[in-house]
């Protein structure tokens, strides 16, 4: 479990990143994390694995605090993370390496290294780039070595800082494949602009200047006026639709939103 | 300003093993204001055309004509000025102490006087995020993602360029500040200036360009006009990129209710009403 003990971090000694947070994420939890533009989500996800240490409060994971520097190891074995800008994470000359990096650091045998390296490349459609220089990759495809290189670690958190935020609609769509097969046996906290993308989780975080305002399902997210005024996002056409029709999909794509949508023109007809 | 680009080849690490072919023969006529659009799959070769507008690349093969002239030439290099180039994730390249230095750091090298420099700068704010002035003397570090992202699209504005390439500028930027962005995008236009983005949402794409580029493999396959787009809106499944929302659905629903494939959501709007509402 993650837990959040009125946390609060400060920049500078005035900036306020996120202020007095107190949550808990519970395991096999996949909570999104949505709000504007410096609202202090990716500082949020940061506190997690001791990127940053809370200004005030605690962060525990599995109990240990990020504060105690032997403890923090220990989380950040426990923790992947995925950043917003794949460049700043990759190292590595080849994909393979890079992959691999991680792993070196965690001095498993050479063999199990190699065993890793190719079922993390496989889970993300990307055997095939293997030998490739990772200069060579577009930033799309660099996003995806980064997700290779978090599952070959078999972390039992995840953390997904903006992951989509550079891939087209075709790559997003192959990522979040991923993260609903990653759902199944992983913690996953996974920040993104995209509403229409946040309705895969199971739970929602709305952040707005440091705060988090909202903590709830979709559906409640959908429903709550007031939220949604005040992150000022427009609805995409989809979540438009589910919510004008009152539509209870189980997913919230397109062909699920079809369907609810034909039942209830039949409902209607009868 | 007119930009032709002419048998344009880019091979990356040419000569080793890594050997990759960027553009392959890129033929391409802009001399209109108008706002082009070009979408393609990742690797498929939109960043790296745009990259030889202004000369951050050099052709491996063909060259790019401004005005008729040769960017290869030396006489051209004050016209490759003329041309902004906002990269992904702009905010990456700020580096100066304050804000107000970053935003001036491409006018300074244009040798201008401080005045113009002064005047620049305060136009570029003024046109694209006026809060940045309170922020002038913080350092752009200080400042969140969108509004480094905006300081960084300023400092490129403040240089008055009479093009402007956009490569994925809304990218990690919330809804309403990506409105903003494309909001002021068409701003830009309508004062002339001519613009190139790349987007990888077809929605974006069609809402806001006047001309569409599809790239794929290093290849411009498509090269149409927005309504050519939408009426050949299929063709977007040949080079496995998304069908827009609206379409898409009415698409779907299609195959439930006696209605063809549309663009317009009002439309659809009154369609669906007219099911569950009205009846």
């Amino acid at each position: 479990m993650i837990k959040f003990d009125n946390a609060t971090k400060i920049f500078n000694k005035s900036t306020i990143g996120v202020k007095d947070i107190n949550i808990e994420i519970n395991q096999g939890d996949f909570v999104g994390v949505i709000g504007p533009n410096g609202s202090g989500k990716s500082t949020l996800v940061r506190l997690i694995n001791g990127l940053y240490s809370p200004s005030k409060g605690n962060i525990y994971v599995d109990g240990k605090n990020t504060k105690k520097e032997k403890e923090l190891e220990e989380i950040r074995e426990k923790v992947g993370f995925v950043f917003q800008n794949p460049d700043n994470q990759i190292v590595a000359t080849t994909v393979e390496d890079e992959v691999a990096f991680g792993l070196e650091n965690l001095q498993l045998a050479p063999e199990e290294i190699d065993k890793r390296v190719d079922k993390a490349l496989n889970y993300v459609n990307m055997i095939s780039y293997k030998r490739k220089l990772t200069t060579n990759l577009s930033g799309g495809e660099k996003q995806l070595i980064s997700f290779a290189s978090i599952i070959a670690m078999e972390t039992k958190y995840m953390i997904f800082d903006e992951p989509t935020s550079l891939i087209d609609k075709f790559g997003r769509n192959e990522i979040i494949k991923i993260l609903k097969k990653l759902k199944k046996d992983k913690t996953i906290i996974f920040v993104s602009h995209f509403l229409e993308e946040i309705f895969i989780s199971d739970k929602i975080i709305v952040m707005k200047e440091g705060e988090i305002e909202f903590f709830d399902t979709p559906y409640n997210l959908l429903n709550n006026e007031k939220i949604l005024k005040l992150i000022k996002f427009p609805l995409p056409f989809l979540l438009k639709i589910v919510k004008k029709y009152d539509l209870r999909p189980d997913k919230y794509e397109f062909l699920h939103v079809v369907k609810k949508l034909k039942e209830k023109i039949d409902e209607n007809r009868s | 300003m007119k930009i032709e680009v002419k048998n344009l080849y880019h091979i990356y690490l040419k000569d080793t093993p890594m050997e990759t072919l960027a553009l392959d023969n890129i033929n391409l006529k802009i001399e209109k204001n108008e706002i082009v659009g070009i979408i393609g799959k990742s690797g498929s070769g939109k960043s790296t055309l745009i990259q030889h507008f202004n000369g951050l690349l050099k052709p491996t093969k063909g060259d790019i004509y401004i005005n008729g002239q040769p960017i290869s030439s030396k006489k051209n290099m004050n016209v490759t000025s003329k041309i902004g180039l906002v990269f992904q994730f702009p905010e990456m390249q700020l580096f100066e102490d304050s804000v107000y230095d970053d935003i001036a750091f491409g006018p300074r090298n244009l040798k201008w006087s401080k005045k113009k420099i002064d005047e620049a700068v305060n136009w570029a704010v003024d046109e694209i995020a006026p809060n940045l002035k309170d922020r002038f003397e913080d350092s752009p570090f200080k400042l969140s993602g969108g509004e480094q992202r905006k300081t960084a699209i300023c400092g490129i504005l403040a240089m008055k360029p009479r093009m402007i390439c956009f490569d994925e500028p809304t990218a990690g930027m919330d809804p309403a500040s990506k409105k903003d962005f494309f909001s002021l995008m068409c701003k830009l236009k309508k004062d002339g200036i001519q613009i190139i983005f790349i987007s990888h949402n077809i929605n974006d794409i069609l809402n806001y360009s006047d001309r569409i580029l599809i790239m794929e493999n290093g290849l411009i396959a498509e090269d149409m006009l927005k309504s050519s787009l939408k009426e050949n809106i299929e063709i977007l499944n040949k080079y496995e990129l998304d069908l827009p929302d609206v379409y898409k659905f009415s698409k779907y629903l299609s195959r439930y209710l006696d209605i063809s494939p549309i663009h317009e959501e009002e439309k659809l709007n009154r369609i669906l009403d007219s099911y569950l509402i009205n009846s």
